[in-house]
């Protein structure tokens, strides 16, 4: 076997050789509709996880990677297309804050953990739709997607500071919101850029 | 636990997406690359997708690396058989006629196949096809060059291969294959032929573009044959294994235009490995078929069971 070729060189390959694009797809699928699958639900994700391979194909000559992996670029499309979908994902957000993390409870102890944990993750849930749109999806990249500043950067477009910045915010506001017995705080409840998307 | 750990639990992980999903999304892609390919052709002086009546052989999801020259041949009587020629009018007038049959179409055809990436020469047993010309075109081969598993085989033993026999079918409609795996087995397998909507349409186009041309007759074995020049196209539809960048040429019968030999040089990209540790690389080679056998058989219901594999194997187990 050859070695095996970075994503870098794809998508300059695949504008003579289509075929090759489908080594992106390959690779990267399974990741992509995980991450669209946890912000939005699996059905949104199947449809959203196609269109972001379909766009990624059409717009691959202008397609950006960091290093070898075309992944990070990938991750912003299908964040920009979940953003057509905003009420799904805001659905799927209150349906984790009602149902919390399912476990099975056999003791009181644990039980009483899981209200806790059931209002943690209600609050959780309201903060995350509340965060103004931006940082909702810095945070996620960051904390779903694994990716680094940079390639968050990368994947939105925007400079390496203002990633930083709206991680920082947005992380700030979640710790807030769990540090504190109050629901989301006044001022956050208001600042969703999208809340009604 | 922070509020990172916080939030990946608050959005767990889900499970891996359904191959539904997959099967779907790669779907859309094919037709974002079918559509791309569309426009760059269109761009190209009104140009056709001629080539897209040759069949794409297709191995999914782990793609083969080498596609059959024996399908190849198919294709390409399947295109002459469809194809109204009309720069040689009276010629190619007569083709059409004679060759645009309703039947059952049964081939035996033998391939020598030259690869010139790896360097090798092979020629293969004899296969044999039959293709219902009735939608949905219901198909039944029988190979014998089936290349070995992929990702088993080194690419040079995958090329050189003399092949395996194996029985093939499904329809031009159906984006499912069956093999038969003996004793008594029907499975799912990832090839397939693949035909436009409007063959006809399609080739009407790319004769009007000036890409099919009749060099007239010729001496092939010590017999007279037409030869048919057909140029590639000026680019090639995405996913189609087999698209050529050189002309192709079929020797027919000048009495009843059946396809003698059809020669072909392919260049295909090779996509090998699976998901994580795919790659690439260019095959080429120059498949030259002989048609020992060319003929339409009438659409009987007997004759049309010779398409259909299930009805070869009726108890067969499988799908």
């Amino acid at each position: 076997m050859e070695p095996i070729q970075p994503d870098a060189e794809c998508p300059t390959l695949s504008l003579s050789e289509p075929q090759a694009f489908e080594l992106i797809f390959e690779r990267h699928f399974v990741a992509v509709h995980r991450y669209l699958c946890r912000r939005a639900g699996p059905d949104v994700a199947d449809d959203l996880a196609a269109e972001t391979f379909a766009l990624a194909f059409e717009r691959r000559a202008s397609c950006r990677t960091s290093d070898t992996s075309m992944l990070p670029w990938l991750y912003g499309i299908a964040t920009n297309l979940l953003r057509r979908c905003w009420r799904a994902e805001r659905t799927q957000l209150r349906a984790y804050g009602r149902s919390g993390v399912e476990r099975a409870v056999d003791h009181e102890e644990e039980a009483a953990a899981r209200v806790d944990g059931a209002t943690l993750h209600a609050r959780l849930a309201k903060a995350l739709e509340a965060m103004p749109r931006k940082q909702r999806d810095a945070l996620l990249l960051y904390a779903l997607a694994d990716l680094s500043y940079e390639e968050i950067a990368l994947a939105l477009d925007v400079p390496l500071g203002t990633v930083r910045t709206w991680i920082h915010r947005a992380r700030k506001v979640a710790q807030r919101v769990l540090a504190t017995e109050t629901e989301v705080p006044a001022e956050l409840a208001t600042s969703g850029d999208d809340l009604h998307g | 636990m922070d509020d990172l750990d916080l939030l990946r639990e608050h959005l767990p992980e889900t499970h891996a997406p359904s191959e539904v999903a997959k099967r779907r999304a790669s779907a859309r892609l094919a037709q974002a690359m079918s559509d791309d390919a569309r426009r760059a052709t269109a761009r190209d002086d009104n140009q056709t997708l001629v080539t897209r009546l040759l069949p794409l052989i297709q191995r999914r999801p782990r793609r083969t690396a080498l596609a059959f020259a024996t399908l190849v041949a198919a294709a390409a009587a399947a295109l002459f058989v469809s194809a109204p020629w009309n720069d040689s009018p009276g010629f190619l007038a007569r083709a059409e006629a004679a060759l645009s049959q309703a039947g059952i179409l049964h081939m035996k055809t033998q391939t020598t196949s030259t690869w010139t990436r790896p360097d090798c020469k092979v020629t293969y047993s004899q296969a044999e096809v039959w293709v219902d010309e009735t939608p949905p075109n219901t198909y039944r081969v029988l190979l014998n060059d089936l290349p070995p598993d992929q990702d088993k085989a080194h690419r040079r033993t995958s090329a050189c291969f003399s092949g395996r026999a194996s029985e093939i079918g499904g329809s031009y409609r159906s984006t499912q294959t069956l093999r038969f795996a003996p004793p008594n087995t029907l499975t799912p397998y990832a090839i397939a032929f693949r035909f436009p909507l409007n063959p006809a349409a399609d080739l009407r186009e790319a004769i009007s573009a000036g890409r099919a041309h009749d060099e007239g007759k010729t001496k092939l074995d010590g017999r007279t044959v037409e030869r048919i020049r057909i140029d590639p196209p000026p680019r090639c539809p995405p996913r189609f294994d087999n698209c050529p960048r050189d002309p192709q040429y079929v020797y027919v019968d000048p009495e009843t235009f059946y396809p003698v030999q059809f020669v072909a040089t392919t260049s295909q990209v090779e996509i090998v490995g699976g998901p994580g540790r795919s790659s690439y690389s260019h095959v080429r080679a120059r498949n030259v078929t002989r048609y020992l056998t060319f003929e339409y058989l009438p659409r009987t219901d007997a004759n049309r069971r010779l398409t259909d594999i299930r009805a070869q194997h009726p108890n067969a187990t499988g799908p």
